[in-house]
């Protein structure tokens, strides 16, 4: 059982797995939580420079970052950091020399499994979340002029441009999150996969899925009776009129554990027989 | 003990080992020789669990090394060709891996850098290919390992260096410790490596001790050619020459006139040197 798993030796390894991170990506990490400050410093920066030269091309006006812009960035910033942290943080698992003394480390597969998931897939993405926001909260207190904070729209419903569709009203916070797991599920998994190009390739293959299945759906749809299918959709709604929130949520956190324990299991026999 | 049995790899359909058998005892510096793409470097990543044995088995001390169970990666380290620049501080990189070996001794690691000349406050990223080199192979010493599998350890290191390593390999590891170094230097490690073994093409050429080769063969470093010698070569002032060792004569072993030697005449050697192993 030792052998297989032992929680003295995955706090020891799971301390060293965090340290080891920051160590090799803090400025890849730094750089993402500084953003809301740097587009602060970019909005007063060319506010100062169009009020310079205001008088000659009043064209543009800066002023601050309101809520709808400091949202979107935050949602596009997630993003881009979701999709690279993975690649970034563990992509040297296929490396030769790194990989193989990743291996070597005396520490059980398990062990090194559940550290990299917990890593990838809860411990980074929050600390990332709460330090962005937190950033983005302090910006926000120290200068009025910004509006509400992204944390305060979440729950006032200021911030609609993470709402995506009304259905989901009043789940901003779980779509955010349930994004983000897909999103660092998926591009972990194609970290351990690919030796080079690991995030063009994993976009790469998505769009390579996503096109199948949109043949397929058509060839499916080519052969369908579109109105009595459209006539049961439509009697499927009516039918579940109050609880549709319910159940699109319920496909939405489906399809997410789908992809998740996917991918999950994928990692694990990925780390389980990597060789160098 | 590290036991090979009937182990065959290749990669894809390039067989690379085909029916390697041998032990590996307990308390030896085993040279691993041979030339270039005969698979040293494959053998020593089956035998730390890097690759998945093909056929047959490699069992070290019972158990196989791909399973990467703890147990057994406490007890082996395996060092690289080629080694990872961490953006850390050699000192710092030492102390936080080297928690996960049980015998592990930081002062050692520290005394070592002090042997090699080499800061070990320096940040590994910041580090020479030799200076780099330096600081994995004082870690290997220092982590205890019984197994230390090192593949061309002194590749990138300077002429000092190649004798520090010399004398730390004697002086830190215990009695206990088994070794396997791959090298295509063996003037670096002559004088410490026994036994020698000499990989070709999908098989063990030889697996002998430097006693039992200079009880078959005949190192002759005199200025006579003579007739019936395996390997011949023209030293200033003489010649060295390699001859099966009928008179029982003691000399010193060679281990590049005896690598040329082996190359040279296969199945003599491989008869020669089973026989023994038969009486």
């Amino acid at each position: 059982m030792r052998d297989t798993f032992d929680i003295c030796r995955f706090g020891k390894y799971l301390g060293y797995d965090l340290k080891s991170r920051w160590t090799e990506n803090r400025t890849f990490l730094l750089t993402f939580v500084l953003i809301p400050f740097i587009l602060y410093l970019l909005y007063a920066f060319f506010s100062g420079t169009s009020h310079a030269v205001s008088s000659a091309f009043t064209v543009f006006n800066f002023g601050h970052p309101g809520i709808a812009v400091r949202a979107g960035v935050f949602v596009f910033t997630a993003l881009v950091f979701l999709i690279q942290y993975p690649s970034k943080a563990y992509g040297f698992i296929t490396e030769k020399a790194k990989g193989s003394q990743w291996i070597e480390l005396p520490a059980s597969r398990l062990e090194k499994y559940l550290s990299m998931m917990l890593i990838c897939l809860v411990i980074i993405p929050l600390a990332f979340f709460c330090a962005y926001l937190l950033g983005d909260a302090i910006i926000c207190l120290i200068d009025k002029q910004c509006g509400t904070s992204i944390v305060s729209g979440w729950f006032s419903g200021a911030t609609d441009i993470i709402k995506i569709d009304p259905v989901f009203s009043g789940h901003g916070i779980w779509f955010v999150v349930s994004g983000a797991l897909q999103t660092s599920s998926v591009f972990l998994l194609g970290a351990l996969i690919f030796k080079k190009s690991k995030v063009a390739k994993t976009i790469l293959t998505l769009f390579i899925i996503s096109l199948v299945f949109s043949i397929l759906t058509t060839l499916v749809m080519s052969n369908t009776n579109l109105d009595a299918f459209g006539d049961r959709i439509r009697e499927w709604i009516f039918n579940h009129a109050e609880s549709l929130d319910f159940w699109f949520n319920f496909w939405n956190n489906v399809w997410l554990a789908l992809v998740v324990i996917g991918c999950g299991i994928w990692s694990w026999f990925r780390i389980k027989n990597v060789q160098h | 003990m590290i036991e090979i049995k009937n182990l065959v790899f290749s990669y894809g359909k390039e067989p690379v080992l085909d029916n390697i058998s041998t032990t590996l005892e307990e308390g030896r510096i085993y040279g691993l020789l041979g030339e270039n793409g005969v698979g040293k470097t494959t053998l020593l990543t089956l035998l730390c669990g890097l690759k998945k044995v093909g056929e047959g088995s490699i069992l070290t001390d019972g158990e196989n090394p791909f399973d990467r169970k703890p147990s057994l990666l406490e007890k082996q380290y395996y060092l690289p060709d080629e080694v990872a620049p961490v953006p850390m501080r050699a000192v710092d990189h030492a102390r936080e891996r080297g928690r996960f070996w049980p015998l592990y001794d930081q002062e050692k690691f520290l005394q070592i850098m002090k042997e090699f000349e080499t800061d070990p406050n320096m940040k590994m990223n910041q580090m020479s290919a030799g200076q780099l080199k330096k600081t994995y192979i004082s870690f290997a010493l220092a982590t205890g390992a019984k197994y230390l599998l090192m593949d061309e350890p002194t590749n990138g290191l300077d002429i000092p260096s190649k004798a520090q390593f010399r004398s730390a390999v004697m002086n830190h590891t215990s009695e206990d410790c088994t070794i396997v170094i791959s090298t295509h230097q063996v003037r670096d490690l002559e004088n410490i490596i026994d036994p020698v073994i000499i990989l070709d093409k999908r098989d063990v050429l030889l697996n002998a001790s430097i006693e039992e080769i200079s009880s078959k063969l005949y190192f002759d470093y005199g200025n006579t050619l003579m007739d019936g010698a395996l390997f011949r070569e023209q030293l200033p002032g003489g010649f060295l020459q390699v001859y099966p060792n009928y008179d029982g004569e003691e000399s010193k072993v060679n281990i590049e006139a005896l690598f040329n030697a082996v190359h040279a005449h296969k199945n003599l050697i491989k008869g020669l040197f089973n026989k023994k192993t038969e009486e």
